[in-house]
């Protein structure tokens, strides 16, 4: 067996296209991104949640009476659409505020500034 | 070959990300994931389109507060079950990660599922791994332009249908279509569709991989539920190392080699471009696309299958695996006696329910009668709720204070089928028996079939 070794699968045009790729491409998303997405999608979740538990106990048009520009509410998708977006808000700004904390806490091993 | 564990820069918790471009691979389990897609939006775009007795099938009709699941008319009182649902739907991947790994995300996630149509999309219009690496790399020609605008085009008519069918859970999807068509859809109808829509395009189109990577809370807290025993997509070390090139048909060993060739075929299928040569680690979504790989490349080198597999960190280390653990008992336990409870107070629900609001106007009226003795009146709004699919009479008695009489005795009261009505009632009581406020009880029997009854409190209030 003296036969050169091929290396398998045998290298082709294409795998050469990708040799010759550079190293970083351009990212597609950035850390502010990625930062968003970590405090918009979780709280997408909680929302969606909360959202279900209210409006299974509450209809949304009982709240009526007692909203203040009342035909806001005045039709239940408009309820359940309203009530999920004051939801999303107020978890959004929860888990916003815990990313905050926790990038901006400094690590005991820091050195001091 | 780029690589999204690149060392990353000091001010950033994050890898650099590369924009990753999976190789399409055929065998068994991509096989599987294509079943697994073609049956998962198979029933979500066909459902919604499903009658069942002259209705909608699965309608979540948000706007009158019921669901219709086939012939089960659910009300927001019935939102036990629902949370019973999500629990046992929550213990299922629970139950199903101990056993088996993350089979969710390789095979049933929403994520994976939609990803994988859109990655057939792009595929179909813009052609295999190698043409799009070279395709986003060249100058915009008319080409490029053609390719990357037919495939936005079918990205976006696909997400606009998909977004159009989750607000066909909703809303009926038989009149919705008409004026979807029309562009006559109401203000919320057509936000939610563009909403998940976008949602979907964006997430299947674009974000991907990091949606499992950055987003998702299961990827990072499913290794809990792991320990030996549990099946995993594991590269065999042993076997495979020192990894070299040899030529096909040569026995590794006595070249001093291990089986892996290392042709990279498991990291240009991977979504998540991870090497699993690296060991397990948390990217990996366990779409299984790098065993098929692997498989395709012994096969060719004549070498036994398998060298990246589903198996057992025990397995591995040439222990027993075993299939009865504490945690497997524990959930497998838990999900039995759940679902035995959900199916047995599903069967036991009664068909009829009732709410009594009294008058909130008035709270009583003194009268006489014809012997001029003193009675005293509360009115009452009653909800009755028909959850049967057929219309049911109903007869009212009420109990608690003597010589307590309702005005709607004798008749019966009707309720069509999943219809809620009001009806004002009146209780009367002698001054004899009615002082202050005492507790009373609204009874509710369906005069037809199985004769439910329902009983409700509230109080007869006098002076």
């Amino acid at each position: 067996m003296n036969q050169p070794t091929p290396q398998a699968p045998k290298p082709t045009e294409r795998d050469a296209v990708e040799d010759e790729l550079p190293e970083a491409t351009p990212a597609t998303w950035p850390p502010a991104g990625r930062n968003l997405a970590m405090v918009l999608w979780p709280s997408f979740l909680a929302a969606g949640m909360a959202t279900m538990f209210m409006f299974a106990w509450v209809d949304p048009l009982a709240l009526e009476a007692c909203a203040l520009p009342s035909p806001l509410l005045s039709s239940r998708l408009t309820g359940y659409g309203l009530g999920f977006f004051f939801f999303w808000g107020i978890s959004a700004s929860a888990s916003g505020i815990t990313l905050y904390l926790a990038s901006t806490l400094r690590s005991p091993t820091d050195e001091p500034k | 070959m780029t690589h999204a564990n690149d060392a990353a820069p000091a001010e950033s918790y994050y890898a650099k990300h590369h924009k990753i471009y999976p190789r399409e691979v055929k065998g068994r389990f991509a096989r599987l994931r294509t079943i697994a897609v073609f049956a998962l939006l198979g029933l979500y775009y066909l459902l919604p389109w499903m009658n069942w007795n002259g209705r909608q099938a699965i309608l979540f009709d948000l706007p009158a507060r019921q669901f219709h699941l086939f012939g089960l008319v659910m009300w927001p009182q019935d939102f036990i079950f629902l949370t019973l649902l999500l629990v046992i739907a929550g213990l299922t991947l629970f139950f199903s990660t101990a056993m088996a790994g993350r089979l969710w995300c390789g095979f049933a996630c929403p994520q994976t599922v939609w990803t994988d149509v859109f990655l057939w999309m792009e595929r179909a219009i813009e052609g295999d791994r190698a043409r799009r690496l070279k395709l986003d790399r060249a100058p915009w020609t008319l080409q490029k332009l053609l390719r990357k605008g037919g495939k936005q085009l079918a990205w976006i008519t696909f997400a606009l249908w998909t977004g159009f069918t989750f607000v066909g859970f909703f809303t009926p999807i038989r009149s919705l279509l008409p004026s979807a068509l029309a562009f006559q859809l109401g203000p919320w109808e057509t936000f939610w569709s563009l909403f998940y829509g976008f949602a979907t395009y964006g997430n299947a189109g674009y974000l991907r991989e990091q949606v499992c990577k950055y987003m998702c809370p299961y990827a990072r807290f499913q290794s809990a539920m792991f320990d030996k025993d549990t099946l995993v997509i594991t590269y065999d070390a042993r076997r495979g190392e020192p990894r070299g090139s040899r030529p096909r048909g040569v026995d590794a060993r006595s070249r001093g080699q291990g089986d892996c060739i290392d042709c990279k075929a498991c990291v240009q299928v991977c979504p998540t471009g991870i090497d699993i040569r690296e060991g397990l680690q948390y990217e990996c979504i366990s779409c299984a696309a790098c065993i098929d790989a692997c498989d395709s490349v012994m096969d060719q080198m004549q070498s036994p299958l398998g060298l990246i597999r589903f198996t057992t960190q025990h397995a591995l280390d040439g222990k027993a695996t075993q299939l009865l653990r504490p945690r497997v008992i524990v959930y497998g336990t838990i999900l039995a006696l759940l679902c035995v409870a959900f199916v047995v107070s599903l069967s036991l629900r009664k068909p009829l329910a009732m709410d009594v609001l009294r008058d909130r106007s008035t709270l009583y009226r003194e009268l006489q009668d014809a012997n001029g003795e003193q009675w005293f009146e509360n009115a009452y709004e009653l909800r009755v709720m028909n959850k049967d699919s057929v219309a049911h009479h109903y007869l009212l008695t009420v109990a608690g204070l003597e010589g307590l009489t309702v005005d709607t005795a004798g008749t019966q009261l009707e309720a069509g089928p999943g219809e809620a009505d009001s009806i004002p009632v009146r209780l009367r009581a002698p001054g004899s028996s009615a002082h202050g406020s005492r507790p009373v009880q609204f009874m509710l029997q369906q005069v037809e079939g199985n004769q439910s009854t329902v009983t409700e409190k509230s109080r007869f209030i006098a002076p």
